[in-house]
């Protein structure tokens, strides 16, 4: 698809405006010409009918408050306070407020760490996956999808936060050096796991916020159009869009090539993240497989996790014809080949271990499934059958199974970083400190208002921000149509 | 008379045998070294959750079962490793090896990751989970020589650095180096076996190069490729009877 | 300087210490560890040599104060007994000073005894309630201490010991007297000797707990090292038998288990293979051949064949632990608490000694260096010195300590003193120690902490911790040479605290008693001066305070060399000596019965009897063998304890005729089946916050079963019934469970 033509498109349908009612006439080519019946994606429902009426349903959850979204807030709110008021306690009392002691210098804070930046790999990356490989039914998921990786960046860059001993002193990490000329030491992988995550924040929130660019300007208009108070920052931060053949151009570009960066950042932090570990001489940690293993894991978090927040979104917003059981499907199929690998992946660890038999690394394995059998079950068991599941396409476009199955993955998931950190600790290489860990109420505390914290962060941006991504769906239903071949009638489309 | 250069010609290189066919595990250098460098002890109920700060313990380990029952004290500190693991992974620099083979704890640098007792195979770094505390009675024994730590931070064996510098010091003074049986930690200066000696290695006539080189030492976690500063001498012996 | 100016010359710089630590407690000074090279140098500190106190070994020590403040004690390199070294009782010594329970006034009992309702009165008040008593008691008093030989009990028995209803005795380590009696017609002097450890090539230890009884764990600790590896090309080979696999049975290269009681069996096992060897092998002919066929004829019931069996070990086992005795190189046999503790103790001991002496003749014979066995140069002069502070040997037995009681409960006594021993809890309970304070009208202890003993008294009296205070004392075991220690106020009293002599000899002044001397300081001066009549390597031109300074500079005196070889002693005549004591009978145990075990109570190395429970330090400081920390515990073989049905940490109860307790079980492969051993030092019931209701206390399960020769409290003697309670707790120990038997990741 020429860029000419795609600019036009998106002119019609942004830099019209919305007061303006525009017919979608290519919509119209969706139709089955003959029963007249919607047989294509973007068949039969109404909100396709023209850009209005697509632009109000799409923004309804975000101009559309229910007593109940405050009730709600409200309750994430006190999980919040309770997380922080247990770190609190935590920073002026000691550490000795969780459940760590000696050799565990790491628990349930630095899990829930990895677990996070895992998180925040489904989004951006599987976007720019997507977008680069032209997948036409990631359209309507990015946005949530982005988001969902810059929220789970900024939980889990909280975590060294309340994870280290003296956090008011944690400016010493930063990379400039003190009055002595005494810079940060960049041979640690902290440093490195330090600047990689600020990096990749970095990115993919200016990724999310390029993105977000043509729907401000939808949004900000509906916004002036209805007197809205969003149309103070809206205008601010849709920096004048208005959809011109100059800033598609450069739109354009600019999605392209932030997605190539992030897709070569975002493995780099998983791989760095694992690096926390597998520089270490730690046996159960010193392994070259971490680097794949944790990114190839970080996405199967993140594309559970992604799952789970599209059938929230199409359940609370009744968001069904904009997300529909098509993209789950799609993600669900994805899912599969991403668990494949990863159960190849944990097969392969294991299978090295218990090979080569070394006593220290055979032992980690043997009280991991001594102490943590429920668990072990419940990531292998996680991974294993979601394979088997999946296959079916019944499942896949059963909403409540793929709620199920994207849960369950993701708790054997946690449960995989809780036991990559834990047992390792728990059988140091000096068997007389050999000890078990459980995480205390503090560190619970912490960790439920961590996930609070994520899902509040996702709830206010989906008050103040377009969660679907409007101009994609947009810009796809432009550019797909179906073609008479004969009798049949074939799905085509533009090529971007 | 102060010929001796102190700062050009000091070329020391400190290390620690420990002779394990001495040691009986009579834990006087656990207390002695909690004595000499501010350890606090940290209670009953904090003791049974693992978090105790003694820099210097004495492993015990049972081989055999009853009656062919063998018992094994491992005097275990932080072996000082040339190639410390602990070293290399912290962020801040809170921990370094110093110019006289010593691996130092800054605490003022340390923020706490912990990364280092992570990657310690010995398991002989201690982190202060708790403000250590002291009452106004007790405090009148802390060593003046030796900074109180704060919570938040790791400490650890430090070879009683205090004692080095003073000894250093009244060398200076003297314009001549450090002596070899100069220096002795808490822990080797109790010790009632004599299991614990320590010294420059770099000098050839110095105690603790002879062990060293007696055929008996070896590091613990050799494997490991972190060369500790602390050699164990070991003992038994085939026949017995 | 006289004691006054001293004394003021320590408050002021205590008050100047004070002064400058009377802010918050320093958080961040950064001394030397982290200043660059040439930053300050922070005060040196003044070092003094004095005495520890912690138990009667008598180690010479040297603390470093700053500031005013004991800092750190270390051992004094010059003395014979600890030879530069400290064990961790030692150490922890400053802990006590700046105890926050430690008692700063005297305290006068204001409701019934027992009650607690304690007043402060001040220390003029006190001398005047003491004396007043003393007045009335006409002569009935008794004066018990631990059964330190020290200037307190010198004191103690030159102003009480004219009166006629007086008695003095002492609370030692239980079983030590045996090991006193053991061999006792053998020496002049009747004293435990220090065997030579040091420079024997095979020891064979028969339940010598040497490193952790207070028979200076230091001195041994120093001779044991030398025996393994101070000599170029011979290692010290040290075995050891004994029912329980102790701390210093893991410091052995073998343990044998033997059944309670039956050490002596073993040891005149042994002694059978000797004699026997020495005759085919016409080995000590010093020794005429009647009396080894004497002693073979003796000892013929002992064959190893005939006793495997009752020693549950092999004869050959016995024959090669027998053989080094008879070789070239020196060998010792150490006799300690698993023999003594016992009925047949001193019969026991008595087979060590004519082991040693036995191995000693042929040693001689051969011209070859023997271990000295007990060389005691001056023995006159070591049994006058010890005559000076007043407690005679047999003063100290458990039977004395029994009379006393005894006499008390028929309320003889009229005041009691008590110096800083805590028979309440450490002794068992049907000794009705408690009762009998409680009968006696007048009791002062002179204790720093409360405790159950002074919870009992009338009076309290905070005296000197042993770094503030005058003393001089002769050390209960000689390590070859005959020991003078001395103390001196090394710091100023930290509490409103007295010297106990100084109280003694007030309180007799007030009672009108005759006194040797003004105050304490004024009594050390009269004995120095005593003492240096005998003394011939003091220089002559000192007078007797600057002769007393040369001595507290050195710490105390002792013969400069203690190389001093032993007179050759007539060795056939005194073997000769044991014709007829060559048996054991066979032991008696209290409370036999089916599925009974032995009760195997022990010290351990870091609370002894029980007086260091209250110190944070020795608490947490890992017991050796069990790792625990801040509990008691009872130890179990892991087959009887599956037979019952327990696992680690399950609550067990022991109950003897005499009363139960309830302690978690430890799981110790190192115990023989059929016993179970506790930890003393735990149970106390009133020793400050940190050791009250800590753990449970085996004097509670003993009897009074004793040696009959010795007089020794048989505290091995005891048989209980051990069922499970229900329950468990977590046991704080240092090793892990599983981790602990896989040592062979070192490789060592």
């Amino acid at each position: 698809m020429s860029s000419d033509h795609l600019a036009r498109a998106h002119g019609a349908v942004a830099g019209g405006g919305h007061g303006e009612v525009m017919a979608m006439p290519e919509l119209e080519s969706y139709r089955d010409p003959e029963a007249g019946k919607p047989r294509a994606d973007y068949g039969d429902a109404d909100i396709y009918r023209d850009e209005k009426s697509f632009n109000e349903h799409t923004l309804r959850p975000m101009f559309t408050t229910t007593p109940a979204y405050f009730i709600f807030v409200g309750a994430l709110a006190l999980v919040m306070a309770n997380g922080f008021a247990w770190f609190t306690v935590q920073m002026f009392v000691g550490m000795g407020v969780t459940g760590l002691h000696e050799p565990v210098f790491w628990g349930s804070y630095i899990a829930t760490f990895v677990f996070w930046v895992g998180m925040s790999h489904s989004g951006t990356i599987v976007s720019s996956i997507l977008r680069l490989s032209q997948a036409n039914w990631r359209r309507p998921i990015l946005r949530a999808a982005e988001a969902m990786t810059a929220f789970s960046l900024l939980v889990a860059g909280l975590f060294p936060l309340i994870h280290v001993g003296r956090q008011w002193r944690v400016y010493y990490m930063f990379p400039f050096p003190n009055q002595r000329m005494l810079w940060p030491n960049f041979k640690s992988p902290l440093m490195w796991d330090f600047c990689a995550i600020g990096i990749y924040l970095t990115g993919s929130m200016t990724f999310l916020y390029i993105g977000l660019l043509p729907d401000l300007a939808a949004a900000r208009d509906k916004a002036i159009a209805d007197g809205n108070w969003r149309q103070h920052y809206l205008k601010a931060l849709a920096l004048g869009w208005r959809g011109s053949h100059r800033e598609w151009a450069v739109y354009n570009k600019c999605s392209l090539f932030l997605a190539v960066v992030i897709l070569c950042i975002a493995p780099s932090v998983h791989t760095i993240v694992s690096w926390d570990f597998a520089m270490t001489m730690t046996p159960g940690w010193h392994t070259t497989i971490f680097g794949p293993y944790f990114v190839l894991g970080a996405i199967y978090s993140g594309v559970a996790a992604v799952i789970t927040l599209m059938i929230l979104l199409r359940w609370i917003f009744k968001l069904d014809d904009v997300i529909r059981e098509m993209h789950i499907d799609c993600l669900g199929k994805l899912l599969i080949v991403i668990a494949i690998l990863w159960t190849y992946f944990y097969f392969t660890e294991f299978n090295v271990t218990w090979y080569s038999h070394k006593p220290e690394e055979w032992e980690i394995w043997e009280w991991q499934g001594r102490r943590f059998p429920h668990l072990l079950w419940l990531m292998v068991g996680g991974s294993v059958l979601t394979i088997f599941l999946l296959a079916w396409k019944d499942i896949r476009r059963s909403m409540k199974a793929m709620f199920a199955i994207s849960l369950l993955v993701n708790a054997g998931m946690y449960t995989e970083r809780y036991l990559i950190v834990v047992p390792v600790l728990t059988r140091r290489d000096n068997a007389f400190m050999w000890t078990d860990y459980f995480p205390s109420f503090t560190e619970l505390s912490v960790i439920a208002a961590s996930f609070a914290y994520f899902v509040f962060l996702y709830a206010v941006f989906i008050k103040l921000f377009p969660i679907v991504t409007m101009a994609d769906v947009k810009e796809g239903v432009l550019i797909s149509g179906d073609m008479r071949l004969g009798r049949h009638v074939a799905r085509v489309q533009v090529k971007e | 008379m102060k010929s001796f250069n102190y700062k050009r010609q000091n070329n020391y290189s400190w290390g620690m045998t420990i002779d394990l066919d001495r040691c009986n595990g009579c834990g006087a250098c656990v207390v002695a070294c909690q004595a000499e460098n501010n350890v606090a002890s940290v209670g009953a109920e904090q003791s049974g959750k693992e978090r105790n700060m003694h820099w210097l313990r004495i492993e015990r380990y049972i081989e055999g079962t009853y009656p062919d029952v063998k018992v094994r004290f491992l005097p275990m500190m932080c072996q000082h490793c040339e190639r410390a693991p602990c070293e290399s992974v912290c962020p801040v620099y809170a921990t370094y090896h110093n110019p006289e083979g010593l691996n130092v704890q800054v605490y003022n640098r340390c923020i706490g990751t912990r990364f280092c007792g992570n990657n310690c195979p010995y398991s002989v770094r201690f982190f202060n989970w708790w403000d250590p505390a002291w009452d106004a009675d007790q405090a009148n024994q802390l060593n003046p020589d030796v900074s109180l730590r704060e919570r938040g931070i790791m400490e650890k064996c430090s070879m009683c650095m205090q004692r080095i510098r003073r000894a250093k010091d009244h060398a200076k003074d003297e314009g001549r180096p450090v002596a070899d049986g100069e220096i002795q930690p808490a822990c080797a200066q109790t010790c009632p076996t004599r299991a614990i000696t320590f010294g420059d290695r770099n000098d050839p006539d110095s105690k603790v190069h002879e062990l060293m080189h007696s055929g008996r030492a070896i590091n613990l976690f050799e494997e490991k490729g972190t060369h500790p500063a602390v050699k164990y001498l070991k003992g038994g012996a085939a026949h017995v009877i | 300087m006289d004691r006054r100016s001293f004394l003021k010359l320590g408050a002021l710089s205590a008050t100047a210490g004070a002064a400058g630590a009377c802010g918050q407690v320093a958080q961040k000074v950064i001394p030397y560890v982290t200043i660059p090279d040439d930053g300050v140098n922070p005060v040196d500190g003044y070092y003094y040599a004095t005495t520890c106190q912690e138990c009667n070994a008598g180690c010479g020590v040297i603390v470093r104060t700053v500031n005013g403040r004991a800092k750190k004690i270390e051992g004094n390199a010059a003395h014979p007994i600890s030879r530069g070294s400290a064990c961790a009782r030692g150490q922890a010594a400053v802990q006590r000073v700046y105890h926050p329970e430690r008692l700063s006034k005297p305290l006068a009992l204001k409701g019934p005894k027992g009650s607690g309702a304690f007043e402060p009165v001040s220390w003029e008040e006190a001398v005047e309630i003491l004396g007043k008593k003393l007045l009335g008691a006409e002569g009935q008093v008794f004066y018990l201490n631990n059964g330190a030989n020290d200037l307190c009990s010198g004191i103690a028995a030159a102003v009480f010991g004219a009166m006629p209803g007086f008695m003095m005795a002492g609370n030692r380590d239980p079983g030590v007297e045996s090991q006193f009696a053991g061999g006792a017609d053998l020496r002049e002097y009747p004293r435990v000797p220090y065997p030579d450890l040091e420079n024997a090539e095979f020891s064979l230890l028969f339940g010598a707990d040497i490193f952790e009884s207070d028979r200076s764990p230091v001195f041994f600790g120093r001779a044991f090292g030398a025996s393994r590896r101070d000599r170029a090309s011979i290692r010290g080979r040290l075995v050891y038998a004994g029912s329980r696999l102790s701390s210093t049975a893991a410091a052995c290269d073998k343990w044998i288990p033997t059944p309670p009681g039956r050490l002596g069996i073993l040891a005149l096992s042994v002694a059978h293979v000797v004699v026997e060897t020495v005759i085919s092998r016409g080995l000590a002919q010093s020794i005429p051949r009647n009396a080894m066929g004497r002693f073979s004829d003796a000892l013929a019931t002992y064959a190893p064949d005939k006793v495997a069996a009752e020693l549950e070990t092999q004869p050959d086992v016995i024959r090669r632990l027998a053989l080094p005795f008879v070789e070239e190189a020196p060998a010792v046999a150490i006799a300690g608490d698993d023999m003594a503790g016992h009925t047949n103790g001193v019969a026991g001991v008595d087979a060590v000694e004519f082991l040693n002496m036995i191995s000693y003749e042929i040693g001689r014979e051969k011209l070859r260096i023997k271990p000295r066995l007990t060389p005691e140069p001056d023995y006159d002069l070591a049994a006058r010195m010890a005559g000076w502070f007043g407690l005679a040997p047999d003063q100290q037995s458990f039977r004395r300590l029994k009379k006393l009681t005894d006499d008390a409960l028929s309320g003889r006594f009229k005041v009691g003193i008590i110096s800083h021993t805590n028979p309440v809890f450490d002794t068992p309970a049907p000794l009705k120690f408690a009762d009998a304070l409680k009968a006696t009208p007048f009791v002062a202890v002179f204790a720093s902490f409360m405790d159950e003993t002074a919870a009992l008294a009338d009076l309290i009296l905070p005296d000197y911790h042993w770094l503030e205070g005058w003393s001089a004392e002769m050390p209960v075991f000689a390590p070859g040479v005959p020991v003078l220690n001395l103390r001196q106020p090394v710091v100023a009293a930290y509490r409103d605290a007295r010297a106990q002599g100084d109280i003694l000899l007030a309180a007799a002044r007030r009672a009108g008693m005759a006194t040797p001397a003004d105050s304490v300081d004024g009594y050390l001066l009269k004995f120095i001066a005593k003492f240096r009549a005998e003394m011939l390597d003091i220089p002559p031109l000192l007078t007797d305070r600057e002769a007393l300074e040369y001595l507290l500079r050195r710490g105390g005196w002792w013969p400069s060399t203690t190389e001093a070889e032993p007179e050759p002693a007539p060795g056939h005549e005194r073997l000769w000596k044991f014709k007829d004591r060559l048996a054991a009978n066979p032991p008696l145990f209290e409370g036999a019965q089916e599925g009974a075990f032995h009760l195997h109570p022990y010290q351990t190395a870091h609370l002894g009897r029980g007086a260091g429970a209250n110190q944070a330090w020795l608490q947490e400081a890992p017991d050796p063998i069990t790792t625990l920390m801040w509990q008691s515990w009872i130890e179990m073989n892991p087959s009887s304890a599956a037979r019952l049905g327990l696992v680690e940490g399950d609550l067990v109860t022991v109950t003897s005729p005499h009363g139960s307790i309830t302690a978690p079980l430890f799981p110790y492969p190192g115990i023989r089946p059929d016993v179970v051993a506790l930890p003393l030092g735990y149970g106390h019931t009133n020793y400050g916050a940190l050791a009250t209701g800590l753990g449970a206390n085996p004097m509670a399960l003993l009897g009074l079963a004793m040696d009959d020769r010795s007089g020794a409290l048989a505290w091995r003697s005891q048989m209980v019934t051990v069922k499970k309670a229900g329950g468990s707790v977590k046991m704080l120990r240092n090793a892990h469970p599983e981790g602990e038997y896989k040592g062979e990741i070192f490789q060592l």
